[in-house]
Parts: C-alpha cells; sequence; structure tokens
C-alpha cells in the first residue's frame, strides 16, 4: 500500500472499471460453474435426514446416489431403474480396482428421510453385490438440545 | 498525541495523506472472502454417515469374522403416528436416545463382541434407519451391517 498525497482538486477523479469488471466476472464463473455441479450431482428435492455424528464432506470423490421421497433413483441428474443402477454400480466398480483385488469406489447414498427403506435398501444391495465397502449416507447435522445427540461411549 | 515528522501530530498526518489500495489486494480479498463464506456454508448444509459394508462381492473370497448378531429391528409404529420403533431382541423403545444408551451399555459390556445388523422394515421412512445408525454411532459403533432385502421368492437374499 502506498500513501499519495491528498489531492486538492476534482479534476482528476474516475471511477476504475477494471476491479469491478474483473470481480462481477469472477461472480459469474463461479456461480456458473457451482450451480452446474449442484444440478449434476446433488438431486435438490432430497431432503435429508438428521444424524449427530455425521462427519463433514471431505471432498473425495464418490459414486452419489440420489433416492427421493418417491423411491426414485437419480445420479448425475439421470433417472435409473433398480436393475440399471445395479449396472451402472458393477462397472464403476470394475473401473476402479483396489489393489487387494476389490474395489476402490465409494459411494454415497443421499436418500431422502421419508423414502421408503426398500428402496436404500436395494442401493445398498446393489453396492454390497458390486463388493463396494465404503459407502456414506448424506445427512443434515443435528442440533444437539438437552439430552439429544451426546456421545454416549 | 504522538507526533511524527517534526512537530506534527498523527492526526495531521492522515488529514494530509489518503490510503491507496491497490485493485489486486480488493480482488484477494473478495476471493478469500468468497471462498470461506461458500466453503463454510457446504460443510453446514450437509455431512454423512460412513458405513462400511461386509465384502460379499462376487469373485470374493473375504468373509467377515463370525460374531454374534445384535440386531436392531426398525419399524414404524403405524402409517398415522410414523413414530419409529427400535426393537433390540425383546426390549423396545420409541426414543433414539435411548437405543443409542442402550448401544452404549451393551458396547460398554462387551466391547467388539457383537456384530450389529440394522434390519429396517421394508416400508418404514429411511430417517428412523439412520436414526439407529447415528445412536449406533454416538455408542461408539462404527462397523454396522444391514439386513438384505428380501429377494423377489420372499426368501432371504
Amino acid at each position: 500500500m502506498r500513501l499519495l498525497r491528498r489531492s486538492t482538486g476534482l479534476k482528476d477523479v474516475s471511477l476504475q472499471m477494471t476491479p469491478m469488471i474483473d470481480i462481477v466476472f469472477l461472480l459469474v464463473i463461479f456461480f456458473l460453474c457451482t450451480a452446474e455441479v449442484c444440478k449434476l450431482e446433488l438431486d435438490p428435492a432430497v431432503t435429508l435426514p438428521v444424524a449427530f455424528r455425521a462427519s463433514p464432506e471431505t471432498g473425495d470423490h464418490r459414486l452419489v446416489v440420489n433416492v427421493g421421497r418417491d423411491g426414485g433413483i437419480r445420479v448425475m441428474s439421470a433417472a435409473y431403474a433398480p436393475g440399471e443402477l445395479r449396472r451402472l454400480i458393477a462397472e464403476e466398480a470394475a473401473r476402479q480396482p483396489a489393489p487387494d483385488g476389490g474395489t476402490a469406489l465409494a459411494v454415497k447414498i443421499r436418500a431422502d428421510a421419508d423414502a421408503p427403506y426398500r428402496h436404500v435398501s436395494e442401493v445398498m444391495a446393489a453396492c454390497r453385490d458390486a463388493g463396494v465397502r465404503r459407502l456414506a449416507f448424506g445427512a443434515s447435522p443435528g442440533e444437539e438440545s438437552a439430552g439429544s445427540g451426546r456421545d454416549l461411549r | 498525541m504522538a507526533t511524527f515528522a517534526g512537530s506534527r501530530t498523527l492526526k495531521e498526518l492522515l488529514e494530509e495523506y489518503e490510503w491507496e489500495l491497490p485493485t489486486s489486494f480488493i480482488d484477494v480479498v473478495f476471493l478469500l472472502l468468497l471462498y470461506f463464506t461458500l466453503t463454510m456454508k457446504f460443510h453446514t448444509l450437509e455431512q454423512r454417515m460412513e458405513a462400511y459394508l461386509p465384502n460379499k462381492g462376487p469373485g470374493s473370497d473375504e468373509r467377515p469374522p463370525i460374531k454374534p448378531e445384535l440386531e436392531i429391528q426398525v419399524a414404524t409404529a403405524g402409517p398415522a403416528s410414523g413414530a419409529p420403533v427400535f426393537q433390540v431382541g425383546t426390549w423396545t423403545t420409541a426414543d433414539p436416545n435411548a437405543l443409542a444408551a442402550k448401544m452404549a451399555q451393551l458396547e460398554r459390556t462387551c466391547p467388539k463382541y457383537y456384530q450389529v445388523v440394522i434390519n429396517g422394515a421394508q416400508g418404514c421412512p429411511f430417517k428412523h434407519v439412520m436414526a439407529a445408525l447415528d445412536a449406533c454411532a454416538r455408542a461408539g459403533i462404527t462397523k454396522v451391517d444391514f439386513r438384505p432385502p428380501p429377494a423377489a421368492d420372499g426368501s432371504a437374499a
């Protein structure tokens, strides 16, 4: 930062447009990119169940499977029937082999809180059959009130 | 008041000079502000519960160690109420906190002895199954298995 002598007149006053344009462009690019990611991976119609012991997202790559309130399965905005999902997970698992011979594929199930469990169970069965061991469920962080969410260990 | 540059005061100096912030500095501050605001929001909005499935994939010889199973049955009290019912053996509760306390008690008595299996009723809302999983996590039980859905012919998968 520099110290400049304060000017006395208003002749040299000018509005600097360059940084403003710069920031506006950055904002536009940012919101375009994040909107695309949200549209592809996360189904906004899914209301996640609350969990007190959920851990923050670490950003590692996972196959995200959305299960809607009506049981509809969506991956990257595309609807899948249970049989198609089974094939997709098997293919992805084969594409990511682990050193021990299994699969390194990790799956995250974002199931609606009110979705019937049978639909979530189908997705889990598909993961199990494909040899997927790293599974996570999307959850909303719970607010700890008196007596709830305490660690009981 | 402190004096600078001879006998002039700080007030006089500030009046005489003005700060000019470089545009790049403003850019960086805005970007940092955006970054931290947005990442903080993402962390708060969505988290995850880990579960590790036993490896029963095709071609796998690995089997989980044989342990006595402790099954948590999860169901709904009725279609009208929608309240959960958690059952461990003959013990029943509708309170996830009571379930967590029960699981913690079992874990303290016999650490790592049981293989906990969650058996959710096929029609019950997923949030009740998540409540059971959360109760296990609060009790320090992280390796939880899930009962597979019954096959189409009615037999267990």
